[in-house]
C-alpha cells in the first residue's frame, strides 16, 4: 500500500498527465475514499475581478457533475475448523461483508472437499449466534446493503461409522450476482474452506449471542450469552472461556450469571474470590481489565449450560461495528492422555454502533451550541454592496455527516439575493451528497475542537443597488440558514445573519470646485457645508444661492459645477435643472434653456444628459449653460441643479441664480426720403422700439420727448409727429400729433420691452420753395425720468428724413405681401396680401414688395428712375413672376437694368420712364428672409 | 479473504446548467462569463489520446476540467482569480494545469504559492497523509473586451474502496 501512495504522489507531481494516461491501463490507484454508487461529483468554476468601475465582482460557472456508478467487492469471513462427535453436526459460522458501493446480492454454495461429510446445508443466522434462525437451506444471500453483512451457518452431518482420526472439509463459496452483469464485470468469487476433526472424546460446541444488536451510544446492558453443549462421547474437564470485551464496551460489575448456579448467583468479578457452584459443577470466574475468564470444571457428555455478563457501550464513540468472540478450550478426555485442545473461537458478534446526528451552525465566536439562536451581525452595509457573514457549522455527532445549506427566509429588502461559498469566500458551495443542495462536505465528528468537524460557511448578500436604506424600523435586516444533517434530514440547527443597517449612497454636487476629499481633488469643503450645498436639506445649503451668475437677456450665462461620487462603489448620475427646486415635474423659468456640457480640456465640450460611471472617490467636472431668453425682465431667478443616480437613487441638489441686469435701449428706424413740390407736404413712418428689459415711456419715471429739427427751418420747412394711434399704418385724423410720451397721453400706456409704436413725421415744404431745394428733418427721442435699477436713461435715438423739392409731384406707395411658400407668384395658401402694415414672417418665407409710382403733379413727370435695395438679412428671390424685378409702366421706356443675382443681396434700379399727370407704374421685387 | 478489487467504477459525466440548483444565482448580466467543461482522456488503437467529452470513464481515468472565461462587456477586467476546484473523489494531475497555475490550495482556505504547493506535495509524500490540492487558482491580470482566456487542469478518478 505505501508504494502505491508513492507512486501517487508522484504522479500528482512529476509525471502529471502522461502517467494520468497511463493510468487507462487500470495500473495506478488514487486514494480517497471511493463514493457511494449514485454519487455526483459536482464541479464549478468561480472567478473575482474588478470591473472597469474599479468595483470587485464576483462570477461562477455552470456545474458539471460527474456521477459514480456502482462496482462490486466483498468479503466472505472466515475458514472454520470444528471438532465433531461419529454421528454428529458439526455448524462452521460465517459472515460475508459487502465492500462494494452499492447493494448486492450473493450466491451461496457449500460442497464437500474431502472426506465424509454428508447432508451439507447452509442455513441463515440473522442474530449471528452461530446456530441456524431455521432449517431453510439458503443459495442466496438476499440484498446486502453496501457496508453490511450477512450471517450464515453451514452445517453438515459426520457419519456415525467414521472412527477418529477422520478430517473432512467443506468448500464454501459466494459470488456477487452485481458482477455477474455486464455492468459489474469481472464476475467476483470468495472462497472459504472448513474443516471438521472427528473425535472419540468430549466435544463442547461454544456459540455467542447477544441480546440487542445494534444501537446508539450509551446503550446499556448490552447482555453476552455464551452457550455450550458437550456433543461428544466423553467428559470435559477444565473448560475455560476467555472473552475480550471490546474498546468502546464497558464491563457493568456483577453482571456476570451462570445456568448452573442460577440466576440469583452473582458470579463474584475478582479473581481471588474462591470457587462458585457445588463440585464438580463449579465455576470460577473473574474480570482483568477488559477480559473475562471463566473456568468450569467439567461438562459431561450431553450436558449443556450457559454464562452471561453485561456490558454497556460507551458515550460518544463512532459508528461502528464491535465484534466480539471469544475463545475456549477444555481438557477433552478428563483426566485422560489427550491434551487440552488450542484456544477455539466462538462465532463472532457483532453490535453495531448507529450514528447519530447532531449539529450547531452558529457564529464562529460562539460556543458551538445546538438549537441556540446564533446571531451573526453586520453593522452597517451600502447600497449595491455584497455583504459577506461567516456561519460555523460543526459536527456533534458521533460520525461523519455532511449538512445542507438552505436559506429559511430573510427580512431584506426586496431584490437582495444571497449565495452560499466555501470558506475561502470565494468558491461557491456546491452539492456533493447528490441533493441538489449545497453542503459542507463530510465533516468528521468531534466538536469544535476535532480535526476537520468545523466548517465555516460564508454567505453573500448582493443587495440591489436601490436597496431600501434604514434599519427597518430598528429590527434590522436579517437572514436565516439551516444546516440539515444528511444522515438524519430530522436534524437541523439555523443560524441568524443580521445586518444592521443598509445606508444610502451619497453624491455631492458642487460648485466651480470638487472636493477636497475627491479625485481629482479640489478645494471644495467635505461635508454638509454651505459653500458646496452637500445634500438637499431645507434651511441648510438651500436657504439661499450658492452661485449667482450676472446676464444681460438673451445672453448665455454658465455654471461649472462637479459631480462628486461620495460613495464607496461607482455610480452614475443624471444631470437635471428645475426652477422651482421640487425636481417633481422639472419646469424653468419661461423660454429659458438649460443644457449640460461635459469638460474637454478646459471648455465645454458636448451636450450630455449624465455623467456616466464615475467610480468610488472620483468627480466629473460639468458645465451648466443657461440660456436666458431676450426682453427678460430684471431680477434673480433661482435655478437648481440636481445630480441623480437612476439606481441608488441617491441624489444632490445645488441652488444657484442667475441674475438678469436691467437693459434700457431704445431704437427709432428708419431715416426716410421723399419729394415735395412748394407748398405740398410729405409723410414719414418711423418706428420707435423698447430694446431693453424695462418699461420705457409710461412717466414712471421713463418719459419719452420728440424733437424735431429742419434744416432750412429759416425758409419755413416745417414738421410735425403723429402717433399711428390706430395701428393702420396710415396717417389719418385719428392720429393725434404727439410730441411727449409719457401716462398723461390719452390711451397711450407705455413702451414695454420689446414692443414698437409707429409715429409720422409729415414735412411741410414752403410755398416759395425752388425746385430741387433739399430740407432734412432731424426726429430725436430723448428719453427722461432717471434711472431704473440704477441703469441710466438710453441713449439719444434719432432719424433723418430728406425731402426734395420737385416741380412734379410723385409720390411712392411702397406695400409688402407674405410669399409663404417662397415661390415668387402670391395666391398660395399661407400668402398674404399687400399692406402697408407691419407683417411678421418666418426665416426662410419671402416677401413681395410692390412700390407704385404716381405722378400726382399736373405736368408730365419724365425719365423717372427708382433706387432700392434689398433689406438687411433678406437675398433676392428670382423664382417667380411676382418677385422678379420688374416695372409696370404706361410708357415703353421700362427696364430693370441692375439687380442682384437670385438669392443674392444688393441694389435695384427701375427705369420706369414717364409718368402723365395722374398715371402711376408699379414695381416690384421679391425677398427671402435668411434661414436659420 | 477480501477480494481485492482496484478497478471497477464507472463514471458518467453530466453537465448541466446551474440554473435550478438551490443557492446558486444567476446573473445573466456579469461582465464575466464563465463556462466549465469536463472531458475524458482515451485512447485509440494507436495509442494516439484525444479528449471526449460527456462519455463514460473508468476509475483511474484522467478527466480533464476546462474552464472558459470570457469578458463579455465592452472594457477591459482586471485582477481576475480564476479558480476550479478539484472536487473529492478525483486527485488533481498539477503538470496537467494549463497554464501553469499561480497557486493553490490544500483545504480550500488558504492558498500557497504554485511552487510552495508542489514542494509540499513531494514532502507530504514522505507521510502516511498525502496533501491534496483542492482547488487550482491563476491570476489573470486582464481580459479585455470581447476576449477570453482558457484554463484547464486534469485530474484522476479516485478508485479506492470504501
Amino acid at each position: 500500500m505505501k508504494s502505491q501512495t508513492n507512486s501517487t504522489a508522484h504522479l500528482r507531481v512529476l509525471s502529471g498527465l502522461l502517467l494520468g494516461l497511463a493510468a487507462l491501463a487500470g495500473t495506478i490507484n488514487a486514494f480517497a475514499a471511493a463514493p457511494l454508487a449514485g454519487t455526483a461529483i459536482g464541479n464549478q468554476a468561480s472567478a473575482t475581478y474588478t470591473d472597469d468601475s474599479g468595483a470587485t465582482r464576483t462570477a461562477t460557472s455552470n456545474t458539471v457533475i460527474t456521477i459514480v456508478q456502482q462496482v462490486a467487492s466483498f468479503d466472505l469471513i472466515d475458514p472454520r475448523t470444528r471438532s465433531v462427535a461419529p454421528g454428529g453436526t458439526v455448524y462452521f459460522p460465517h459472515t460475508l461483508i459487502n465492500l462494494g458501493n452499492g447493494t448486492d446480492s450473493f450466491d451461496l454454495s457449500a460442497a464437500l472437499t474431502t472426506g465424509s461429510l454428508t447432508n451439507i446445508f447452509i442455513y441463515a443466522d440473522a442474530d449471528n449466534n452461530g446456530i441456524p434462525d431455521n432449517f431453510v437451506n439458503i443459495a442466496t444471500t438476499g440484498n446486502v446493503a453496501a457496508g453490511a453483512s450477512f450471517n450464515f451457518v453451514v452445517a453438515a452431518t459426520m457419519p456415525g461409522n467414521v472412527v477418529a482420526p477422520h478430517t473432512s472439509t467443506v468448500t464454501v463459496t459466494a459470488t456477487s450476482d452485481f458482477s455477474q452483469t455486464g455492468a459489474g464485470a469481472p464476475v467476483q468469487t470468495d472462497t472459504n474452506l472448513d474443516t471438521a476433526v472427528v473425535t472419540a472424546d468430549a466435544v463442547l460446541v461454544v456459540t455467542k449471542s447477544i441480546s440487542v444488536g445494534s444501537g446508539p451510544p450509551g446503550t446499556t446492558p448490552v447482555t453476552y450469552t455464551l452457550t455450550y453443549t458437550n456433543s461428544g462421547n466423553n467428559t470435559a474437564t477444565n473448560f475455560t472461556i476467555t472473552d475480550a470485551i471490546p474498546v468502546g464496551m464497558t464491563y457493568i460489575a456483577n453482571s456476570a450469571r451462570w445456568s448452573v448456579t442460577g440466576a440469583g448467583t452473582v458470579l463474584s468479578d475478582s479473581a481471588v474470590v474462591a470457587t462458585q457452584g457445588t463440585a464438580p459443577n463449579t465455576i470460577d470466574y473473574s474480570i482483568t481489565g477488559s477480559t473475562i475468564t471463566a473456568l468450569i470444571g467439567q461438562v459431561i457428555a450431553g450436558q449443556s449450560g450457559s454464562l452471561t455478563f453485561q456490558v454497556g457501550v460507551n458515550l460518544g464513540i463512532a459508528p461502528q461495528t464491535l465484534i466480539n468472540t471469544a475463545n475456549h478450550t477444555y481438557d477433552p478426555d478428563g483426566p485422560g492422555v489427550t491434551p487440552p485442545t488450542s484456544p477455539t473461537p466462538t462465532n463472532p458478534v457483532p453490535f453495531v454502533v448507529t450514528q447519530v446526528a447532531i449539529v450547531a451552525a452558529d457564529d464562529p465566536l460562539s460556543g458551538a451550541v445546538p438549537n441556540a439562536d446564533d446571531l451573526v451581525e453586520i453593522t452597517t452595509a451600502i447600497q449595491g454592496a455584497t455583504v459577506t457573514f461567516v456561519n460555523r457549522v460543526v459536527n456533534l455527532g458521533n460520525g461523519p455527516d455532511t449538512f445542507d445549506m438552505t436559506f429559511v427566509g430573510n427580512t431584506f429588502p426586496a431584490g437582495t439575493t444571497f449565495q452560499f461559498f466555501k470558506s475561502d469566500g470565494f468558491t461557491p458551495l456546491v452539492d456533493t451528497n447528490s441533493n441538489s443542495i449545497p453542503d459542507t462536505g463530510v465533516l468528521q465528528p468531534g466538536g469544535p475542537a476535532a480535526l476537520n468537524s468545523t466548517y465555516l460557511v460564508v454567505v453573500k448578500a448582493f443587495l440591489p443597488t436601490n436597496a431600501t436604506t434604514g434599519d427597518n424600523g430598528g429590527a434590522g435586516f436579517t437572514v436565516t440558514k439551516r444546516a440539515t444533517s444528511g444522515f438524519n434530514p430530522s436534524v437541523s440547527d439555523t443560524v441568524v445573519d443580521r445586518l444592521g443597517e443598509i445606508t444610502g449612497k451619497t453624491v455631492d454636487l458642487t460648485n466651480t470646485t470638487a472636493r477636497t476629499d475627491s479625485t481629482p481633488a479640489g478645494t471644495a469643503a467635505a461635508g454638509n457645508a454651505a459653500t458646496t450645498g452637500f445634500g438637499f436639506e431645507s434651511g441648510d445649503s438651500l436657504a439661499a444661492a450658492t452661485v449667482t451668475n450676472n446676464t444681460n437677456p438673451g445672453t448665455t450665462t454658465t455654471f461649472v459645477l462637479y459631480v462628486n461620487n461620495t460613495s464607496a462603489t461607482a455610480d452614475t448620475y443624471q444631470l437635471a435643472a428645475d426652477a422651482d427646486g421640487n425636481f417633481g415635474t422639472l419646469n424653468m423659468h419661461t423660454n429659458w434653456a438649460v443644457v449640460f456640457r461635459n469638460d474637454v480640456g478646459g471648455s465645454p465640450g458636448a451636450i450630455i444628459t449624465g455623467t456616466g460611471t464615475l467610480n468610488a472617490g472620483t468627480n466629473m467636472k460639468v458645465y451648466a449653460e443657461v440660456t436666458v431668453p431676450p426682453f427678460t425682465t430684471p431680477g434673480i431667478r433661482d435655478i437648481y441643479f440636481r445630480a441623480l443616480s437612476p439606481t441608488s437613487n441617491a441624489y444632490d441638489i445645488k441652488r444657484d441664480a442667475v441674475s438678469v441686469n436691467t437693459v434700457r435701449d431704445i431704437g427709432l428706424v428708419s431715416n426716410n426720403a421723399g419729394q415735395v413740390f412748394p407748398g405740398g407736404s410729405v409723410v414719414y413712418a418711423h418706428l420707435l422700439t423698447n430694446n431693453g428689459n424695462v418699461m420705457e415711456a409710461n412717466g414712471s419715471p421713463s418719459v419719452i420727448t420728440f424733437t424735431l429739427a429742419e434744416s432750412l427751418a429759416a425758409q419755413g420747412w416745417n414738421s410735425v409727429v403723429f402717433w399711428d394711434k390706430n395701428g393702420n399704418g396710415s396717417l389719418d385724423a385719428a392720429d393725434p400729433a404727439v410730441t411727449v410720451l409719457d401716462a398723461a397721453l390719452a390711451t397711450w400706456d407705455g413702451l414695454a420691452p420689446n414692443e414698437t409704436q409707429r409715429f409720422f413725421v409729415k414735412c411741410f415744404a414752403p410755398l416759395q420753395a425752388d425746385a430741387l431745394t433739399v430740407n432734412i428733418t432731424t426726429i430725436t427721442a430723448t428719453t427722461s425720468g432717471g434711472a431704473i435699477n440704477s441703469v441710466a436713461v438710453p441713449p439719444v435715438v434719432f432719424n433723418k428724413d430728406t425731402t426734395t423739392v420737385v416741380k412734379g409731384d410723385l409720390t411712392l406707395l411702397k406695400e409688402q405681401a407674405i410669399d409663404a411658400n417662397s415661390n415668387g407668384v402670391l395666391g398660395d395658401a399661407g400668402d398674404g396680401t399687400f399692406t402697408t402694415l407691419n407683417l411678421t414672417a418666418k426665416p426662410g418665407e419671402s416677401i413681395v414688395y410692390r412700390i407704385t409710382v404716381t405722378n400726382s403733379g399736373n405736368t408730365d413727370a419724365n425719365a423717372i428712375v427708382i433706387y432700392d435695395t434689398t433689406p438687411a438679412n433678406t437675398t433676392y428671390n428670382d423664382a417667380g413672376a411676382d418677385s422678379q424685378a420688374s416695372v409696370n409702366s404706361v410708357t415703353t421706356v421700362v427696364a430693370v437694368p441692375t439687380k442682384p443675382a437670385d438669392n443674392a443681396t444688393g441694389a435695384f434700379q427701375f427705369n420706369v420712364g414717364n409718368l402723365t399727370p395722374g398715371a402711376s407704374a408699379i414695381i416690384r421685387f421679391g425677398v427671402t428672409i435668411d434661414g436659420l | 479473504m477480501k477480494y481485492s478489487a482496484r478497478i471497477g467504477f464507472f463514471v458518467v459525466f453530466l453537465a448541466i446548467s446551474q440554473l435550478g440548483l438551490q443557492g446558486q444565482p444567476v446573473v445573466a448580466s456579469e461582465p464575466l462569463a464563465i463556462k466549465l467543461t469536463v472531458a475524458k482522456a482515451t485512447k485509440d488503437v494507436s495509442g494516439k489520446v484525444s479528449w471526449l467529452p460527456g462519455e463514460q470513464a473508468k476509475p483511474g481515468d484522467t478527466i480533464r476540467y476546462t474552464a472558459t472565461y470570457s469578458n463579455q462587456s465592452d472594457r477591459s477586467l482586471r485582477a481576475i482569480k480564476a479558480q476550479v476546484p478539484i472536487p473529492e473523489g478525483a486527485v488533481c494531475l498539477s503538470p496537467s494545469a494549463d497554464p501553469v497555475p499561480t497557486e493553490a490550495s490544500f483545504d480550500g482556505k488558504t492558498f500557497l504559492p504554485w511552487t510552495q504547493v508542489q514542494e509540499q506535495i513531494l514532502q507530504a509524500e514522505k507521510t502516511s497523509e498525502p496533501l491534496e490540492i483542492r482547488i487550482v487558482r491563476w491570476l489573470v491580470p486582464e481580459i479585455k473586451a470581447r476576449q477570453t482566456v482558457e484554463l484547464s487542469v486534469s485530474a484522476l478518478l479516485t478508485t479506492q474502496q470504501p
